[in-house]
């Protein structure tokens, strides 16, 4: 396993390179025209911490596809899963693989801007340099979380595509739930939590609080900016390898059927939408619509049997009835 | 030796690729796997080979499944139809990937590559078929596994590529005792170097045995008369009948005295015996199941 993991990391050393090029130039320049001397209208000089997150969340959504589309392609699978490797030591080398692809682009970009942010702001201090140093290491778990949470959901696709697709339609899931929490319930979750509940989300809160630790300001921690996506991510990989053993390596190419993937998401999407008070025709039209674009795309042919048509159509009476209870029923929206 | 025991496979429900396969290849042998297309064979290969899990049934190696067996799987080699590669993998590349999981001798890799006249430092998409091909048929033979399962060995190879190919196949058995399961359609290659072969048909293996053995079993005659001839005035059972006016071929089981016999009381104006091939026995296989007809 060692040498197939030295193998893949030789395999892999210009993407690295690359990468990490890519990230550092970039954030180097950016934080080398950070004038500390000067805060900027907001009252603080901006370290641009959410550009590096930024970068750290492309690479979550990229490295997946990067190391596992080979089991997406027929061909691929007949050679990786030929190899004498049992498929959890496969999946354990790609994933480590990809999670350096994530953390060593990161890390030199990180470096490379801190070693700017730290010479320039030598002699006036300005930011609580100490701070860069949590810093780093919650990026770190964060990226751990967001690239185990991707990474789980783009091996449940059988193609490329759709990997994407899943890991871009469970961005705003979590959101999107709390919204409908709030419309059904009146009990408002909370703006905080409810953004902390993007798959993003958490690296999001946690970067704007590091802004404000690193500019010598006070920040009240709230436990949603962890729980959520450590949760997910934890939960994202044990189920990643405790379904290993059910993974068909016929699935390559096919229609990806997993219950995590189109199966869920669409009727979960269509009910949520419709349970929003605010509905009116336009809105209506648009949801059923992009519930059969969305289905036409899963089922790849405009022609699809029965049961998707009663899972559409369940969908959109689960999200109307559940619309009657909500705080702003149709029935009581005036156009 | 590779023992397969009710092997079932299927894609969709309802759909059986197998259904029932039984076989025992025997260590040391060259078993070549015909079937026509869609019967199974690259489903079989990819079972034997560890890549799917069967529905129902086991595939051993050596008494010990081989699913999720990595031990046993190191002792397999398994070339499919259309090998992968990725975008910039060279020959080199490529040699590196297996050696990080088998025991592969470099020198032979390169020894091979030298005589199909590639470049190792190429891209592999660069090259074309049966060049590609030629690399992965250089790294089976240099990996030298205990058990080399090859899906359509010969397409896209060169005749001059398919004669090293099997010299080096016919080496490691000798030389390596290496065990080959050879799927292909070219039947007359594989009777250079099967010793065995068992045909794919409906999910199952429905006709197997050792080829030098069957292929004496069969006997062809082309005969010419004077007058048209149908088939049943043979009185025997033909597994091929063709006839080209007055000329006529069969394909028969039996002994040939009793067959020679009967073909003499139709009194031919000639008639000779002549070798029967794989290709031959396979088509009279295929035909006496309701296929060509």
């Amino acid at each position: 396993m060692r040498k197939f993991l030295k193998y893949e990391l030789k395999k892999h050393l210009w993407a690295l390179v690359v990468l990490s090029v890519v990230c550092a130039i970039p954030y180097m320049i950016v934080t080398s025209q950070i004038d500390t001397h000067y805060p900027t209208i907001y009252g603080y000089v901006d370290p641009s911490l959410s550009m590096i997150a930024v970068f750290l969340g492309l690479l979550c959504f990229l490295a997946p596809p990067f190391v596992f589309s080979f089991k997406m392609n027929k061909r691929g699978v007949d050679a990786y899963y030929a190899l004498p490797l049992k498929r959890w030591k496969l999946y354990l080398v790609k994933g480590i693989m990809g999670l350096l692809l994530v953390f060593i682009p990161f890390t030199v970009a990180f470096l490379g801007g801190f070693l700017f942010v730290a010479g320039a702001n030598a002699e006036s201090h300005v930011f609580q340099l100490r701070m860069y140093v949590p810093a780093y290491f919650g990026f770190l778990l964060f990226g751990l979380c967001l690239y185990a949470l991707n990474t789980f959901l783009f091996t449940r696709a059988n193609t490329v595509a759709d990997g994407f697709i899943f890991m871009l339609a469970y961005l705003p899931l979590g959101y999107f739930a709390a919204e409908w929490y709030n419309n059904f319930t009146a009990l408002d979750v909370g703006y905080k939590a409810q953004e902390s509940l993007l798959t993003v989300g958490g690296l999001s809160d946690f970067t704007n609080k590091m802004t404000r630790l690193i500019c010598g300001n006070a920040v009240k921690w709230s436990a949603w900016t962890f729980v959520f996506p450590i949760v997910l991510g934890v939960a994202a990989s044990v189920l990643l390898f405790v379904t290993l053993p059910f993974e068909k390596g016929e699935n390559a190419e096919q229609i990806s059927e997993s219950w995590f993937g189109y199966k869920l998401f669409i009727p979960v999407y269509t009910a949520m939408f419709f349970t929003d008070g605010y509905l009116d025709i336009g809105l209506l039209c648009m949801i059923v619509v992009g519930a059969i674009v969305a289905t036409v795309v899963f089922r790849r042919k405009f022609r699809f049997s029965w049961k998707w048509w009663v899972m559409i159509g369940g969908a959109i009476a689960i999200g109307l009835l559940l619309n009657t209870f909500s705080v702003h029923p149709f029935w009581k929206i005036v156009v | 030796m590779i023992e397969i025991a009710d092997l079932k496979k299927s894609y969709e429900k309802g759909k059986d690729v197998l259904c029932g396969v039984c076989a025992q290849i025997s260590d040391g042998s060259v078993f070549g796997l015909v079937g026509i297309n869609g019967a199974g064979k690259s489903t079989l290969l990819r079972l034997i080979a560890g890549v799917l899990k069967q529905d129902r049934g086991q595939v051993c190696v050596d008494g010990e499944p081989i699913w999720e067996n990595e031990e046993k799987k190191r002792e397999i080699f398994f070339l499919p139809d259309d090998p992968f590669y990725t975008a910039n993998v060279t020959a080199a590349g490529l040699a590196e990937m297996y050696a990080s999981v088998y025991d592969m001798d470099k020198r032979v890799f390169l020894t091979y590559l030298e005589k199909f006249k590639l470049n190792e430092k190429t891209p592999i998409r660069n090259f074309s078929k049966g060049m590609k091909r030629q690399v992965f048929v250089s790294l089976a033979l240099a990996i030298a596994p205990k058990y080399l399962l090859l899906d359509e060995a010969f397409d896209g190879l060169d005749p001059l590529a398919r004669l090293v190919f099997k010299r080096g196949l016919v080496s490691l058995v000798e030389e390596k005792g290496t065990t080959v399961i050879i799927s292909s359609h070219s039947l007359r290659e594989l009777e250079d170097i099967c010793d065995s072969y068992g045909i794919l048909d409906h999910g199952q293996i429905t006709c197997s045995g050792e080829l030098v053995k069957d292929l004496e079993k069969l006997h062809k005659f082309q005969m010419a008369f004077d007058r048209e001839i149908s088939k049943e005035e043979f009185g025997f059972e033909c597994m091929s009948f063709t006839k080209t006016g007055r000329v006529v071929q069969i394909i028969a089981k039996g002994d040939a005295e009793a067959i020679a016999t009967k073909i003499e009381a139709l009194q031919p104006l000639f008639v000779e015996e002549i070798e029967v091939d794989f290709e031959e026995l396979f088509i009279g296989e295929v035909e006496a199941r309701g296929y060509l007809q």
